[in-house]
């Protein structure tokens, strides 16, 4: 009996043996190997390196428009409802010597649609995005001076702290926030910024180099340099970001004709694929639309009274969001954003009703969206944002995008899908979709566009 | 009868010594695999040129080149890295901080850094965790199990391997299990298999073309093999090593638009 149990052991034992050496070494992983394709055993090994510094491409946007053929508060302008641009857009940068760098970044433009006239001055205009001297006198210092593009904030849709976004746009066909970002204009500043092992100091400076412009009306500004936009009065920011607990946070002051405005920035990873982010500013300042009407006053209709909150107070300004990314790629981003000064639901409904029953009403309702659309802040008190990112749809040949904009009152939603396809290394074909959801009464509803189709073809030089 | 008894009991400790030589030896695993990552990886701050090219059905498709800077971060042991586009042209000046869990992405084209999650892979096939500088023996536990297995390199040569199994044990690791094989006396890798965290199998890499690097012989070039579609391959070749002084403050956030390619 007993060399019967030590006979069913010994077997068992050996069975075992067999099995883990199946599982752990007999599998064939020489078969991998024919998966290698015979250009990779061909191929020869890359010896040269090219570093550039910088690119330039030719980009032609056709953008179409399908406009609404009521409208609740009608937009006192002709609408157009084609347009082409083509585009020549050059960023290079030039490192001097040892200490100097020469920065240039500029888009010139050439334009035709059935509201600009063939030639005349508007065809053709030129967006000077940036053009400095970077002089590195020391390890880790740098000095700036010229126009920059000196950006702040970590959310995506909407950046309290980001203090020169102000009046900084350009004409772009895209809603998307990102696009807006890439193609503002700088602002003429000194800078001086010291990084540390776990941290930097910027400090800016940007004087006042023109009145402040009338807010633009149309797209096109031609070859102005828009200096009046961006230099319009003396500007003055610090900055301090300092790693605390891996939350990378960055607090902010930004002295302008306003006053002090308080910025915080800071973001956490909270998994491999979760990021929480959150962004803050605070001023002493009216509401939006007490200083959009202060603002044009020259341009806005004669005798307009409006009841606003003439008072100023401290106004909170908050994004706050998290991504997610999947095990396919696919990163969707969440955003909610508070924008203490915009309207509330009182107030868009009076301006509704207001602008629907009186035509010079209704251009005062547009130059508030206007204004708040130049300022890149939300019209709104209250709105949500979302964006979806899903690079290598086809590997190395397709992405898609989406962008929506929600607004929690009403429940409408100004959209954006996009899909970017690569043609070849040096070329890029892309179709931007927009729509506007929503009653005639709602926030994005009651906008003159029910949709937009850009076609976009890039070419690297 | 007792005799019997006995031989089974001499059989069975006898398969026990074997079985325990088999998958231990006097090498541990992750001593191992901590000699293995000094074959990959150099010791002292570097630069390196990284070309990814892509193939699809045995044709290159798509090119990506990358200068990469690594440096050990003295407190955890890990490298830090930064990774710069230099090709394709719309990629170019994107530049990656990896830095343990910190990842920023910045786009030279809106002027901003947006901070990544370790699941955001840029690079198609290959994985941001693949470019840069690794040492496993930092996020990975390791564990033997094949002592002896006799396996191909992406040469065909018959290789005499480690085939060592690792856990993730930190949340810089990029992959929730790895199975390594190294070739005993060199200890350089011949062969990898990565998975997710659900344990589906992701990729498969070969490590190729031995070259002397910054004063060793290191893995030159990289297969992999996408487990999901195996008709989808990518080449990773470093060259151009420099050692090279790079401060810490290079890996960080604000330094990223600073960041000239030398």
């Amino acid at each position: 009996m007993k060399l019967r149990t030590v006979q069913l052991f010994f077997i068992v034992f050996i069975f075992s043996l067999i099995v883990s050496n199946i599982v752990y070494g007999q599998e064939d992983e020489n078969s991998d190997l024919l998966l290698i394709p015979k250009a990779i055993e061909d191929k020869v090994s890359p010896d040269k390196n090219s570093a550039l510094s910088g690119k330039a491409y030719i980009e032609d946007a056709f953008t179409g428009w399908l406009n609404r053929s009521t409208q609740t508060v009608p937009v006192p302008i002709e609408l157009p409802n084609w347009q082409n641009r083509t585009s020549l857009d050059i960023d290079y940068n030039l490192q001097l010597n040892q200490w100097l760098k020469i920065s240039l970044s500029d888009r010139l433009n050439g334009y035709v649609g059935n509201m600009i006239p063939f030639p005349s001055n508007e065809s053709a205009g030129n967006d000077f995005r940036e053009a400095f001297l970077t002089f590195e006198p020391f390890p880790m210092t740098y000095l700036e001076a010229g126009r920059i593009n000196l950006k702040n904030g970590t959310a995506l849709g909407y950046n309290p702290s980001d203090f020169f976004k102000t009046q900084s746009s350009v004409n772009i066909a895209s809603i998307d926030p990102s696009a807006q970002k890439e193609n503002r204009l700088g602002t003429v500043m000194i800078e001086d910024q010291q990084i540390w092992d776990n941290g930097s100091l910027t400090l800016a400076f940007a004087p006042k180099l023109q009145n402040e412009t009338q807010l633009q009306t149309t797209s096109i500004s031609g070859f102005n340099p828009l200096f009046g936009q961006t230099n319009y009065t003396n500007r003055f920011l610090a900055s301090l970001s300092y790693d605390i607990a891996n939350m990378n946070p960055k607090a902010l002051i930004f002295i302008d004709n306003i006053g002090a405005h308080i910025g915080l920035s800071l973001s956490k990873v909270i998994s491999s694929s979760v990021i929480a982010y959150a962004e803050w500013a605070g001023v002493t300042e009216a509401d939006i639309t007490n200083r959009a009407l202060t603002k044009n006053t020259q341009t806005l209709p004669i005798g307009t009274m409006i009841q606003s909150n003439t008072s100023a107070a401290f106004q909170n300004d908050l994004a706050i969001g998290a991504s997610w990314t999947s095990s396919s790629k696919l990163t969707i981003n969440l955003e909610y954003h508070y924008h203490q000064s915009g309207l509330n639901e009182g107030d868009f409904n009076r301006w509704i009703s207001l602008g629907s029953s009186n035509s010079t009403m209704a251009e005062v309702y547009w130059f508030i969206r206007q204004y708040a659309a130049q300022q890149q802040e939300p019209l709104m008190q209250h709105e949500f944002f979302a964006l979806f990112d899903y690079p290598d749809v086809i590997q190395s040949k397709l992405n898609l995008d989406a962008v929506a904009f929600i607004s929690p009152y009403d429940g409408s939603i100004l959209a954006q899908e996009s899909v970017s396809y690569f043609i070849s290394r040096k070329m890029t074909l892309g179709v931007f979709i927009s729509e506007s959801l929503g009653s005639l009464l709602s926030v994005y509803g009651s906008l003159p566009s029910i949709m937009s189709m850009a076609l976009r073809v890039v070419w690297y030089i | 009868m007792k005799r019997q008894y006995s031989i089974y009991l001499i059989i069975l400790i006898f398969s026990l010594i074997i079985h325990l030589q088999a998958y231990g030896g006097d090498e541990t695993a992750q001593s191992i695999i901590m000699r293995c990552d000094s074959v990959r990886n150099p010791d002292k701050p570097f630069q390196m040129n990284d070309r990814l090219t892509e193939y699809k059905d045995g044709l290159p498709q798509n090119e990506v080149i990358l200068a990469v800077y690594s440096k050990i971060d003295e407190e955890s042991g890990q490298f830090k890295n930064l990774a710069r586009y230099i090709e394709p042209p719309r990629d170019r000046g994107k530049t990656v901080l990896m830095n343990g869990t910190t990842m920023w992405f910045y786009d030279p084209a809106s002027k901003t850094s947006v901070r990544l999650s370790a699941q955001q892979r840029l690079l198609g096939q290959a994985s941001v965790g693949d470019v840069v500088t690794v040492n496993l023996a930092k996020d990975y536990s390791a564990k033997i199990v094949g002592n002896a297995e006799m396996l191909n390199d992406a040469d065909h040569l018959q290789r005499k391997c480690w085939h060592i199994d690792l856990s993730p044990i930190n949340d810089s690791a990029v992959y929730g299990r790895v199975e390594y094989w190294v070739e005993k006396e060199t200890y350089r890798p011949v062969k990898g298999k990565f998975y997710s965290d659900s344990g589906r199998l992701l990729k498969i890499a070969y490590y190729h073309k031995y070259v002397d690097q910054l004063g060793a012989m290191r893995p030159s070039e990289i297969i992999i093999i996408d487990a999901v579609n195996s008709k989808l391959v990518t080449t990773m070749n470093t060259y151009a090593h420099k050692s090279k002084e790079i401060p810490d403050s290079w890996y960080q956030r604000d330094f990223l638009p600073r960041l000239n390619i030398e």
